[in-house]
C-alpha cells in the first residue's frame, strides 16, 4: 500500500515537470518575436483588422476634423514657419542634388550596386493600435501582397518609427521603437560638426519621450540639439533616418563612455500615416 | 446580450488606444471588462462560459498581439476568477468595479510574470505597479457603465441572468 502510494507521488511528480516543460515551451513560441504567421492566423488577423477598420472609419474621420479645425487655428505661424523654411530650401534643393550626383558617381567609381541609405518607400495608413503595455504596436493597412517583409523600416515625415514585426496578406504590424522593453539595440550615429560619433539605442522611456544611447566611447563634446540619425549598420534600418536630437549627455556608472538622452523626432501618441522603407539590398 | 457587449467591448479597445496617450493612466482594457459584465447572462452554464472566455482570448491573440495563445489561457484564467467572485459577491454597480479590479491586477500580474518566465522582459517593479494602476481608472468607469446599461436594457426586455 505505502509502496503504491510512494509510485503515484513519483508518477505526479513526473507528469507535473512534463506538463509544466511543455508549458514553457509553448510559452516560448508563442511569444516568440521572429515568428512567422501561420496561414489561418494571417486569414483571421486579415479578417478581424478589416472590420475594425471598417468600424473606425467613423470616428478616424472625426479626428481628421478635429485636427484639421486645430490646423486652421494655427495657419499664420504655420505660414511663418514656412516663409523661414522657403528661404533656404533652394539652397538646401542644390545641396540636395549635388550630394546625389556625388554619390551616384562614387557608386559608379567603387562598382557598388547600392549604398546604406538606398531604401525604397510604400506608404500606409494606421488602422488600430495595440499598446498593451507590453506589446506597443501598431498595424497597417499594406501586407505581404504590397510587397512588405518582416523586418523592413518603419518611418513617417518626422523620422524612425519602428520595424515590420508579422506581416498578413493586407495588414502588417509595427513594433514601435516607443517599446520599453526594446531588445534589439539599434545602431545611431550623432553628428558633430563634420564628425559622427556612434552609440547604441539601449531604452526608451515614454514619460519624456527621449531614448537612451550608450557605448560613446569617443572624447567629443557633444552639443545639445545634435542630430542623431541612423548607421544602417546591421540588417534593420537603413542609414540616415532621423531618430531625434540630444537633449543632454551624461557618463555611465563607471565614468568610461557618455550616455546621450536623445529626444525622439517622432510623437508616437499620434501616427496616423507612415511609409514602409525597404533597404534596396534587401 | 453577450455577443454585443464582447464585439463592442472588443473593437472599442483597438478605437480608444487611436486616442489616448503612451504616457497614459486610461489604458483600455475593455475586452476583460467585458467578460465580467456577460457571466451573469450564463446563468451559471460555466462550461460554455469559459469557451467563451477562450475563443475572445485566442481572437485576442490573432489580432491584437500577434502570440498564439497566452491571452487564450489568460482569459480563461480570469474567467475562472470571475465565476469564483461571483460566489462570493453579488452582481451591482459596486461589485462589478470590484471585480474589475482583482481582474485587472492578477491579469497584470499573470502577464508580467508570463514574459518573465519566457524572458521575454527584464524585472522591473515600477513597470508592473505602472501598468496596473494606469488600467484601472478607464476600465472600472467602463464596466461600470457597462453594467448600468446592460442592467436596464435586460430589466427592459426581461432577459433573465443570475445575480
Amino acid at each position: 500500500m505505502y509502496k503504491k502510494k510512494e509510485f503515484e507521488k513519483r508518477y505526479l511528480l513526473i507528469i507535473a515537470v512534463v506538463v509544466i516543460a511543455i508549458l514553457l515551451v509553448v510559452l516560448s513560441v508563442a511569444l516568440k518575436k521572429d515568428r512567422d504567421l501561420s496561414a489561418p492566423e494571417k486569414f483571421i488577423k486579415d479578417c478581424g483588422t478589416f472590420i475594425i477598420d471598417i468600424v473606425s472609419t467613423p470616428v478616424n474621420f472625426i479626428k481628421e476634423q478635429i485636427r484639421e479645425s486645430e490646423d486652421k487655428n494655427n495657419v499664420y505661424e504655420k505660414y511663418k514657419e514656412l516663409k523661414e523654411k522657403e528661404e533656404s530650401y533652394d539652397s538646401l534643393q542644390a545641396e540636395n542634388d549635388n550630394l546625389k550626383a556625388e554619390v551616384e558617381k562614387l557608386k559608379k567609381s567603387l562598382e557598388l550596386n547600392t549604398v546604406l541609405s538606398d531604401s525604397i518607400f510604400t506608404n500606409a495608413t494606421v488602422v488600430n493600435r495595440n499598446i498593451d503595455y507590453w506589446y506597443d504596436e501598431i498595424t497597417i493597412d499594406k501586407g505581404s501582397k504590397s510587397g512588405i517583409t518582416k523586418g523592413m523600416a518603419v518611418v513617417n515625415n518626422s523620422g524612425l518609427l519602428g520595424q515590420i514585426t508579422s506581416v498578413s496578406n493586407y495588414y502588417s504590424t509595427v513594433k514601435l521603437l516607443a517599446n520599453e522593453n526594446m531588445s534589439d539595440k539599434i545602431s545611431v550615429k550623432i553628428s558633430v560638426g563634420d564628425q559622427y560619433v556612434y552609440g547604441l539605442i539601449s531604452q526608451y522611456s515614454s514619460k519624456n519621450n527621449t531614448y537612451t544611447v550608450e557605448g560613446i566611447s569617443e572624447n567629443i563634446d557633444i552639443p545639445k540639439g545634435a542630430e542623431v540619425v541612423t548607421t544602417g549598420m546591421g540588417d534593420t534600418f537603413p542609414s540616415g533616418l532621423l531618430v531625434g536630437h540630444v537633449k543632454r549627455v551624461t557618463t555611465d556608472n563607471f565614468d568610461l563612455s557618455k550616455v546621450a538622452i536623445v529626444e525622439s523626432s517622432v510623437d508616437f501618441d499620434d501616427i496616423d500615416y507612415v511609409s514602409v522603407l525597404k533597404r534596396k539590398d534587401s | 446580450m453577450v455577443p454585443a457587449v464582447l464585439i463592442i467591448s472588443f473593437i472599442l479597445d483597438s478605437i480608444v488606444s487611436n486616442f489616448i496617450s503612451l504616457d497614459s493612466l486610461f489604458f483600455p482594457l475593455f475586452t476583460l471588462m467585458a467578460l465580467i459584465i456577460i457571466y451573469p447572462y450564463f446563468n451559471n452554464n460555466r462550461q460554455k462560459y469559459f469557451g467563451v472566455c477562450l475563443v475572445t482570448g485566442i481572437c485576442y491573440d490573432l489580432i491584437y498581439s500577434n502570440t498564439i495563445i497566452i491571452h487564450g489561457m489568460l482569459f480563461l484564467l480570469i474567467g475562472f476568477i470571475i465565476t469564483r467572485l461571483n460566489l462570493i459577491i453579488s452582481n451591482n454597480s459596486i461589485n462589478v468595479g470590484i471585480m474589475a479590479i482583482v481582474c485587472i491586477v492578477i491579469y497584470r500580474f499573470l502577464a508580467y510574470g508570463l514574459l518573465l518566465i519566457t524572458a521575454s522582459t527584464s524585472f522591473e517593479w515600477f513597470s508592473l505597479l505602472k501598468s496596473i494602476y494606469s488600467s484601472l481608472i478607464l476600465n472600472i468607469f467602463y464596466v461600470i457603465l457597462i453594467y448600468i446599461i446592460t442592467d436596464k436594457i435586460s430589466r427592459k426586455f426581461k432577459i433573465h441572468r443570475t445575480n
